[in-house]
């Protein structure tokens, strides 16, 4: 089962803290922009897609 | 010059009413164009449309316009007519900075293809007009000409008010999630996005590459059909350009009643007052003969709104994280944090979001198989204070998947008196089809007067 809103808003935040630091990471325009992300990501892998089937180049085409 | 004059003052004409009466020579390329920069001295102090003004040479390119009307040779389409390119487009020897300090002294060698091939078609590049800094989220210092207090939108907000406020008949904008439709609505000008690949990105700063769109701000749908047969068409040298032909373009002919699917999600999303405003724009369009049914986009709103922000914020991250790193500092806070938190996003996500979009593209296509065009509100409500530049859950959609949308100013609240608009989306390379809809609906509706303090 793929991880929920909260989950995700988690894992982001631990990235956050080993990429960019305490004091940057606490910022509340990065922890904005962590939730909307989370949220966004939470909702994509939720939706299932056939997970071997052919694909095109994952461009706009 | 002839002696006669136009009914309409020189600021109020549209690119199409400029170029045909250039054509009879009953209006002067150079008249006009001293007339837009006088206007830009006297108002755009309180617009702050443009960032840079380059009138010798638009008055030089005015005066050899005019002396070719005088021979009476063959003219391009858009001979003469004043156009404003927001400042994400390289011009040729015309500071291009994209709202970002450390290229405030950037002057190109070389036009973006979209003004070289707007110059070609006869346009005179008036100058620069302002963006958010790279298109992206943070608002600009762009007043909203109908009410000081609203944003004027973003990121296309300095071509947006510019149109507006009758300093310039046309400008280029872009798009990456909402960023032409969007300002259009709360302007109350028209906006248009043609299909993703339509036009060359050649020398036009990137947000997230697979999403950015060329497109334009005007005040008629003729001017967005003069502007696309002039600047769309295959470039080798742009990698998303299409070798799509453009189907003729029927300006002239008289379009059908059209078949209108109501979305039914986004009449569901958008404000109260938005909502009765399109169902009565709906039924108006009824009476007067179109067919309007209502229609599912075929995905979740919320659905087809998560993969745009995942797949644009990846891009966006990996477009811009190394200037982030080059120049620490610069960058507005809103684009800075959306860069590091999009650079922590797994590319699995990425790509599950690029496979969901095909799907919801599919989808798209399949629901809008039996009508001509989409109908919904442009944006969820009028514009809203200046804090934020609005927002885009109705226009990224059409963004996401590539698709050609219009905006198309559909009155006045009561009594603020802001602009209120609707969106109409057709079917990818259906652009004759969409500006001929849009076209029929534009006659339906009243026309939108100057914002009262630049009538």
């Amino acid at each position: 089962m793929s991880p929920g809103p909260q989950a995700v808003l988690e894992e982001l935040r631990r990235s956050a803290l080993d990429t960019y630091g305490e004091e940057r990471s606490a910022e509340a325009r990065l922890q904005t922009a962590l939730v909307a992300a989370a949220t966004a990501v939470s909702r994509v892998i939720q939706e299932p897609l056939e997970p071997l089937g052919n694909e095109p180049l994952p461009t706009h085409g | 010059m002839a002696d006669a004059r136009p009914a309409v003052a020189l600021h109020d004409l549209t690119a199409a009413q400029a170029a045909r009466l250039i054509r009879s020579r009953e209006v002067s390329p150079v008249e006009l164009v001293e007339q837009l920069l006088a206007r830009a001295a006297r108002l755009d102090p309180s617009v702050q449309a443009w960032v840079s003004l380059d009138a010798e040479r638009a008055l030089a390119a005015a005066r050899t316009a005019e002396q070719a009307a005088q021979q009476g040779v063959d003219l391009p389409a858009l001979h003469g007519v004043p156009f404003g390119a927001k400042d994400i487009y390289d011009s040729f020897g015309l500071r291009t900075s994209a709202g970002f300090r450390p290229y405030a002294n950037r002057i190109p060698t070389t036009d973006a293809e979209p003004i070289a091939r707007l110059k070609r078609a006869g346009g005179i590049l008036l100058g620069k007009m302002v963006t958010t800094q790279f298109a992206h989220a943070d608002p600009s210092r762009t007043r909203n000409p109908w009410a000081d207090d609203r944003t004027p939108g973003g990121s296309s907000s300095g071509s947006a008010a510019g149109v507006a406020a009758r300093l310039v008949p046309i400008a280029l904008g872009s798009q990456t999630a909402g960023s032409i439709l969007r300002p259009a609505a709360y302007n109350g000008v028209v906006g248009f996005k043609p299909t993703y690949g339509r036009i060359s990105k050649r020398g036009v700063f990137p947000l997230a590459w697979s999403l950015d769109h060329v497109g334009l701000l005007a005040r008629s749908v003729e001017d967005c059909g003069l502007f696309l047969a002039a600047v769309a068409g295959h470039d080798p040298a742009d990698p998303s350009s299409a070798n799509q032909a453009l189907p003729l373009l029927e300006l002239d002919a008289e379009p059908p009643a059209p078949r209108l699917g109501l979305v039914r999600e986004a009449v569901q999303y958008a404000s109260p007052r938005l909502r009765e405003h399109l169902t009565a724009i709906a039924t108006q369009f009824e009476a007067a003969g179109a067919q309007v049914v209502e229609l599912s986009l075929g995905e979740p709103l919320d659905l087809i709104l998560a993969v745009h922000h995942v797949i644009m914020q990846t891009e966006v991250a990996a477009a811009h994280w190394q200037l982030i790193e080059q120049y620490p500092g610069s960058h507005e806070p809103r684009l800075r944090a959306y860069v590091e938190v999009g650079r922590l996003l797994p590319g699995a996500v990425y790509l599950h979001a690029l496979r969901l979009r095909r799907r919801i593209r599919a989808a798209m296509r399949r629901s809008m198989a039996s009508v001509d065009a989409l109908l919904l509100p442009t944006a969820v409500d009028v514009a809203p204070t200046r804090e934020t530049t609005g927002d885009p859950s109705l226009q990224a959609p059409f963004s996401l998947v590539g698709f050609p949308s219009l905006s198309l100013p559909s009155g006045l609240t009561q009594p603020e008196g802001l602009p209120l608009a609707i969106q109409l989306v057709a079917a990818p390379w259906q652009e004759p089809r969409l500006l001929g809809v849009g076209r029929w609906c534009e006659a339906q509706l009243p026309p939108m007067p100057a914002p009262p303090p630049f009538a």
